[in-house]
């Protein structure tokens, strides 16, 4: 053994009798009376100083969802369609045979292993393990397991390698299939290290039904050589931390059998000068069912599961997954400080609970700890004389006015494993077959491209897609659209485009859809020969085609639940050839300036086509000049149709290294602090159109990434007096993913979800008032 | 938060800074304690206390100065204060026992296996035990706070010299008496 220096030992000696999860931080602050003059600051105003954190893994899926959503219905295509500018097809095509597209590197399957171990007289095999670079996910199967005994949750030793970054671990324990799945969230490094790791694995036999698990056996396994794959090929995802007003709440475990759950989860104190925080309302919600409460709670922080600072409890729910659903969500509803029998409350802090109990008809007053009716020293007054439903106990009612809390919710999304999990399981292949002249047939699917349209700056296809299964519940369509010039010479896309999609009343498993983008660079041909590939595939669920309109009146499906997928499975891809010609780009500008609130503005170049207009305007920044200053909610009017700007773009800022080279483009001297933006609109002039407004209505910051507490407060309390309530809210997720922003508790009736974010900017002194308008005459 | 920020925050009667400074530094506070009074709770006790007095005299701490060693110094004497309260019999006496302590600390660069490892510490243990409170506070500042003896002698008031005995003295007898022993097993 390594020696040992005279410190270790005698900290290993002070060890056994102070733990290292030993923590004296509630004790000492109870310890501190706030009648000595001490100004707290409590951890909920401490704001967060990251306001978005923006990853791959759950951006991918809500960044394309909201461009689409934000497409859809395209102005611009419905005039050129009006117009008569749409090109009737004559094609001729061929289906291609999945896989068209080559991964950048192919997901491997997972190693088979099989190896059986058999201890009292119960039997377990390791049959498969997989592992990349942030997961690692395990699949057994066991034989002769007696009810009243479980399989704990795996210990992994990753030999000669430190995970980084452990986010939690999930288990599904299927007893009725006499199998289990397991997976584990941390970061492998594999720099320095090869690309095979070895494993020990440990899994304990216990028995149940005691207040505590107790250990039989315990089986163990060594996985040599497991390959590490460079990548992150597993689709599943369980939140890690949710913060709310600061307030963080950490998942650290999910195990769930089909009669029960276990979450095991750490938190903040909300408030420092409270001596502890209870987790007083938690419930686990498994696929649509409801949410059950937690029945049993355990607080752990004598219990190795954290850092010193962790406060964690492990909650026992009476529901499981019997019924093979996929996910489950958590959710911490309430953090309170508990009162005790030997609590005092102030005198004032009695009569400001009795304006709230006065609507319960009950009365307290201060009351010694042997004459008090409940904790915090306090009898009743008056109270109702029946009552039949024990939510409104009168009790219960005066504890929750009297105790101090701090409500979320804290949601966590968990996907949960099972036997689908395992990669490289085979999937069929599909067989193709083609029909007829600009339709196609892969398997049971049937597309017919209809029309298409070109213009310099958009090219735009509507295809019908027949025989896929009727699945009201899906709200994508989701595969790849692909465009090329030929097959050599791709066109460069924007970042704009539009699609839509819609199930066909009067023809049963019939979808129409249109689909566009935008080209980086104007094509300048009268006529373009284009090759188009459209892939209907649903194993990738960040590669999106469309979204179908949603019901205004239907309940959206909360963030990390997804609903079924469309298509069910990969169809297969359809390739299209054909000729189209090319409406042509008009250039107009620079046009007059305008001057709103003592800041002018101008249009310094408009470039138009049928389906798209993109306009250059430059303005030099107000104070403060350092500032962001960017176009707020800019629009386009063309004839009786308005529309947002899809995108925008920095052209150049005075301020800003790099692009503070005036563009060549630009003529018109700019002053101090000047600054150009290209914005785009999904409509032009669809060959018919004399004149367009754009209206600028104000110049915004853009949000920083961190805003001062006492600016946020102030906003706060400025938006209270409106009628609107916030909370600032962000999560991150293991695997990366994550994400956050502000979330609205509280609006008007009838204001939406937008003009309560531009209340918040105005609140926090975030916005420069206009509006700048302009006429933009064409010339056609 | 950076520590100075802590302290900085405390002395504007931010008590997060307090909280800052005990999630940093009680388990080293607490185990000194320990092995001290041996006895946990009585070392939780006079690490809050050590706390707390810190809290109510941080107008007084120079901010450039570090933290850690200010505040082992404050629970050494803490400790020491504490079992002086509650037993008058606090002599600075030395005896061999002490000398058999460092002794059987000093061996720990050089134990090879697991069995002896766990053997000596069970020896130290005993020995630490059978100390004195002040004499425990001198192996404890030595060896696991890492004071040098001209700290020492400040921190617990006493002439540099008589620690330097304290430490050295016996150890060769003790070497002699001890390895029979070890051998033995």
């Amino acid at each position: 053994m390594s020696p040992k220096t005279e410190f270790q030992i005698l900290d290993s000696l002070a060890a056994e009798h102070i733990p290292q999860t030993t923590n004296l931080v509630p004790r000492i602050l109870a310890a501190l009376e706030p009648s000595q003059g001490v100004r707290t600051m409590p951890q909920k105003m401490k704001l967060i100083t990251i306001l978005l954190i923006v990853t791959f893994a759950i951006l991918a899926i809500t960044t394309i969802a909201y461009a689409l959503y934000r497409w859809i219905g395209d102005p611009g295509l419905q005039s050129v369609e009006e117009a008569g500018l749409l090109t009737e097809l004559d094609i001729t095509a061929q289906p291609t045979i999945l896989p068209t597209l080559t991964p950048v590197s192919p997901p491997p399957a997972a190693a088979q292993l099989g190896e059986s171990q058999s201890l009292e007289g119960i039997s377990l095999t390791l049959d498969w393990a997989y592992l990349d670079e942030s997961r690692l996910a395990l699949g057994m199967s066991f034989s002769n397991l007696p009810p009243d005994q479980t399989l704990g949750s795996p210990e992994i030793t990753f030999v000669g390698v430190t995970p980084l970054q452990a986010q939690g671990w999930s288990q599904s324990l299927r007893t009725h299939q006499n199998q289990a799945e397991y997976i584990s969230y941390q970061l492998i490094q594999t720099e320095n290290m090869g690309d095979e790791v070895d494993l020990e694995i440990e899994v304990p036999l216990l028995q149940i039904g005691g207040e505590i698990p107790q250990t039989l056996a315990t089986f163990r396994f060594a996985v040599d050589d497991l390959k590490v794959y460079q990548g992150q090929s597993l689709p599943i995802q369980q939140t890690y931390a949710v913060r709310v007003n600061g307030v963080e709440v950490r998942l650290k475990s999910v195990r769930i059998t089909p009669s029960a759950s276990e979450v095991v989860v750490c938190y903040d104190f909300p408030t420092p000068d409270a001596p502890f925080w209870y987790m007083q309302h938690a419930t686990i919600q498994i696929g649509e069912g409801p949410e059950e409460s937690y029945r049993t709670y355990r607080y752990l922080s004598e219990e190795p599961v954290g850092s010193t600072q962790d406060h964690c409890v492990q909650l026992g729910f009476p529901t499981g997954n019997a019924m093979g659903k996929k996910r489950l969500v958590f959710r911490v509803h309430k953090l309170v400080v508990p009162l005790t029998m030997q609590d005092r409350l102030p005198p004032e802090r009695i009569a400001s609970a009795n304006q709230e109990l006065a609507q319960y008809e009950i009365e307290i007053a201060s009351a010694p700890p042997e004459e008090s009716d409940g904790r915090g020293g306090w009898k009743f007054i008056r109270r109702p004389s029946e009552v039949f439903d024990f939510t409104q106990d009168p009790t219960l009612i005066v504890s929750q006015v009297l105790e101090e809390s701090f409500s979320g919710p804290w949601e966590f999304y968990v996907d949960i494993p099972d036997a689908s999990l395992q990669p490289g399981r085979p999937t069929p292949e599909p067989t193709p077959a083609p029909i007829s002249l600009g339709s196609q047939t892969v398997g049971e699917v049937n597309l017919t491209l209809d029309w298409a349209f070109v213009d310099a700056k958009r090219v735009a296809v509507g295809y019908t897609v027949r025989g896929l299964p009727d699945i009201p519940e899906a709200t994508e369509l989701l595969g790849i659209m692909d465009i090329t010039a030929n097959q050599d010479n791709p066109l460069p896309w924007s970042e704009d485009g539009s699609s839509t999609i819609n199930r066909l009343e009067e023809e049963a498993e019939t979808l129409q859809g249109t689909w566009s983008y935008v080209f980086a660079e104007p094509l300048n041909q009268p006529e373009v020969d284009l090759h188009l590939e459209i892939t209907l595939d649903n194993t990738q669920r960040n590669q999106i085609i469309a979204q179908f309109p949603f019901p205004p009146e239907a309940t959206p499906y909360p963030p990390g639940i997804f609903p079924p997928t469309l298509p069910d499975k990969k169809i297969g891809t359809f390739s299209f050839d054909f000729t189209a010609p090319v409406y042509p780009l008009q250039i107009i500008g620079p046009l007059p300036a305008v001057t709103a609130n003592e800041l002018e503005m101008w249009v310094e170049k408009a470039e138009l086509t049928p389906s798209f207009s993109s306009l250059t305007l430059c303005y030099s920044k107000p104070d403060p000049v350092g500032k962001d200053w960017w176009l707020g909610r800019a629009s386009l009017i063309v004839g009786d149709v308005e529309v947002q700007n899809s995108s925008a773009r920095l052209l150049y800022d005075q301020d800003i290294e790099g692009i503070n080279q005036i563009p060549p483009e630009i003529n018109m001297r700019l002053d101090n602090h000047g600054r150009c933006i290209s914005l785009n609109f999904l409509l032009g002039h669809a060959n018919q159109a004399k004149s367009m407004t754009l209206t600028i209505p104000r110049l915004e910051q853009s949000m920083p990434e961190s805003i001062p507490d006492a600016d946020l407060l102030a906003a706060q309390e400025k938006l209270k007096t409106q009628g609107i309530e916030l909370n600032l809210v962000t999560a991150s997720s293991s695997g990366g993913g994550g994400g956050g922003g502000f979330v609205f508790t509280q609006l008007p009736e009838g204001m939406d979800q937008n003009t309560a974010y531009e209340r918040l900017m105005e609140a926090l002194g975030y916005v420069y008032s206009g509006p700048w308008v302009f006429t933009i005459e064409i010339q056609l | 938060m950076q520590e100075q920020d802590a302290i900085r925050r405390l002395k504007n009667g931010d008590i997060s800074g307090l909280e800052v400074l005990i999630a940093n530094h009680q388990i080293k506070a607490l185990r000194t304690a320990y092995l001290i009074v041996q006895d946990e709770f009585l070392a939780e006790d006079i690490v809050q206390d050590t706390f707390l007095r810190i809290y109510h005299n941080i107008q007084r701490f120079d901010n450039n100065a570090p933290f850690e060693p200010y505040l082992l110094r404050s629970v050494v004497n803490a400790a020491l204060n504490t079992l002086q309260q509650r037993s008058k019999e606090m002599p600075l006496e030395v005896d061999s026992d002490l000398d058999h302590v460092t002794e059987l600390v000093s061996q720990t660069t050089s134990v090879e296996s697991q069995v002896e490892y766990a053997d000596l510490k069970r020896q130290i243990a005993c020995a630490i035990a059978a100390l004195s409170p002040r004499q425990r506070a001198v192996i404890v500042q030595r060896y696991y706070l890492g004071m040098n003896e001209k700290e020492m002698a400040s921190a617990l008031e006493i002439s540099p010299g008589t620690i330097k005995w304290l430490l050295n003295a016996g150890r060769k007898r003790l070497r002699n008496l001890l390895s029979p022993q070890r051998s033995a097993k």
